[in-house]
């Protein structure tokens, strides 16, 4: 089953076009790489899935229905939630807080909010940490807060936009195992990453992205031997050191 | 010649009631939708004026009308913003800037058609009246605005930190994008905001109209002196209109006395300057992270 369909998608600004024709879609429970150089279009990309930014062209359609001029608040409460590249945590209320408002907003109440905030916490291991302030947290601490605001939603889609950027070795392997542990649940994921190890280790399928033109779609192994995506991103020397 | 000292610290500071309650629906404007509100003493001064009316047709005493008067500004303010200020808020700043200042002038020139130009004042048997303690005067009204100011800033400190639709309101003053990617909806909770602050600015607008003579004309002083304090105290914060308010009650008291009456503006800009320059976040303002 699709649960979401980008056909023909375009973004311009000013006179500069940063998405030309993108189609592509995501079967329900897959995980999707989508991988590509900096300025390649791939946060634009996923602004306009999440609502953030309106296309100049082309259609998006989640769960089979259209998401052309819908608010991004409206998008969300569909079951569409994302991560920011740069973390965007509430800084001045705590972690539990910052958990709580987004299940909040997905109607839970009492009880059932408060044993909501705790499973989420317990499953970003961020249990420990639940009434401490956000501005205090680590960057890896800040990134799991994101993501666990993102499933308070609970989203039939995830969209990550580098949610592994900065994080030091041992806590690359615990959000590789999280990202597993999420997929066993059977949510949809887009994954906006660089590294490759990340790309390869959970991906069903790789979107790669270039100059705004989507170059190379299908299962990983098939795009990283792609000359064309060697060129434009991964360089000759990936697939000889691989 | 202490006693004397001591009573005109203590006008200074129960007047920094009445200017902290006006900055307290001014901060919170301005620090959750960045918006600086060049109508907010023209909202005080329709305050005073209905408490006016609701006194002489009702004979309903204005500490009786308050809660009438919030709920009256709080669905004003919600509707204002919700069908008419969202629509420029999150544009540049200078667009609210030139709509506040046209409501500013409509509504101060209804008041004139309404009420005329004359001076007016909220006359109740206690509006001139003092208490006596330790052989100071407490003015009963200046000091009810102190407690007032107390009580209304620790009850939106509680509704900020504490329910949900405070939280939201905080959250999205840090930031809206994020606020709005998971499900909030920005404009109810700038509606809120600004009805919430519509209220508070009703409640200083009746304790100004107790304490001073007003015209429509009034607003724009208020404003001014509201816009001073939240800078000294720290845009946003629930507690720093109190400590703004009081520090700027208690230096123009002062200082009118050393200097003279005519020098009080030059106290209130000078102490804003020196603020903006030492700590341009106010006195309990944080620095954005």
């Amino acid at each position: 089953m699709t649960i979401l369909q980008v056909e023909n998608l375009s973004k311009d600004f000013g006179g500069l076009r940063v998405l030309e024709n993108i189609t592509f879609s995501l079967a329900a429970g897959s995980v999707v790489g989508l991988i590509g150089p900096n300025g390649a279009g791939k946060s634009t990309l996923v602004n306009l899935i999440a609502g953030a930014d309106r296309p100049t062209g082309g259609e998006i359609l989640f769960a089979s229905r259209r998401l052309a001029g819908l608010p991004a608040w409206r998008v969300a409460r569909l079951g569409l939630a994302r991560t920011f590249q740069i973390t965007r945590v509430f800084t001045d209320l705590s972690l539990g807080d910052n958990i709580r408002l987004a299940a909040w907003t997905r109607g839970l109440r009492g009880k059932g909010l408060e044993a909501e905030v705790r499973r989420l916490a317990d499953l970003t291991e961020l249990s420990d940490k639940i009434a401490k302030p956000s501005r205090d947290l680590t960057l890896a601490d800040q990134k799991r807060l994101q993501l666990a605001r993102a499933l308070a939603l609970k989203p039939k889609l995830l969209l990550l936009d580098e949610v592994m950027a900065g994080l030091n070795p041992s806590e690359l392997d615990r959000a590789i195992q999280l990202l597993a542990k999420l997929r066993n649940e059977g949510i949809t994921m887009l994954v906006i990453e660089h590294l490759m190890r990340v790309i390869m280790n959970i991906s069903d399928r790789v979107l790669v992205l270039h100059q705004g033109s989507l170059i190379a779609d299908g299962p990983p192994a098939e795009v990283v031997a792609s000359s064309q995506v060697q060129e434009a991103y991964l360089g000759r020397r990936y697939v000889q050191n691989r | 010649m202490m006693h004397l000292w001591l009573q005109i610290i203590l006008n200074g500071l129960l007047q920094g009631g009445i200017l902290g309650i006006s900055a307290l629906a001014f901060s919170l404007q301005w620090g959750v939708m960045n918006l600086i509100n060049l109508a907010h003493g023209s909202f005080q001064i329709l305050a005073a004026y209905l408490a006016l009316v609701l006194l002489q047709r009702l004979g309903l005493d204005p500490f009786l009308a308050m809660p009438l008067v919030f709920l009256i500004f709080f669905a004003g303010g919600y509707l204002l913003q919700f069908g008419i200020i969202n629509r420029v808020v999150s544009g540049n700043l200078f667009m609210t800037l030139l709509l506040t200042y046209g409501l500013d002038f409509v509504l101060a020139n209804s008041m004139i058609l309404l009420f005329t130009a004359d001076y007016k004042s909220v006359n109740t048997s206690y509006a001139n009246s003092s208490w006596h303690l330790l052989g100071l005067q407490f003015p009963i009204v200046r000091t009810l605005a102190l407690v007032f100011l107390l009580i209304l800033s620790l009850l939106l400190w509680l509704f900020l930190e504490y329910t949900r639709a405070g939280r939201a309101i905080r959250a999205t003053s840090m930031s809206t994008e994020p606020a709005r990617l998971m499900g909030l909806r920005i404009p109810k909770v700038y509606a809120l905001t600004f009805g919430l602050s519509s209220g508070l600015a009703a409640v200083g607008g009746i304790f100004y109209g107790l304490s001073n003579a007003f015209s429509p004309a009034a607003g724009g002083p208020l404003t001014v002196g509201a816009f001073v304090v939240t800078i000294l105290g720290g845009v946003g914060t629930s507690w720093g209109p109190l400590v703004g308010g009081i520090i700027l009650g208690v230096l123009d008291a002062v200082g009118s006395v050393i200097l003279g009456p005519t020098y009080v503006n030059v106290i209130t800009f000078g102490l804003l300057l020196l603020i903006l320059i030492l700590r341009p976040n106010g006195i309990l303002g944080r620095a954005a992270a």
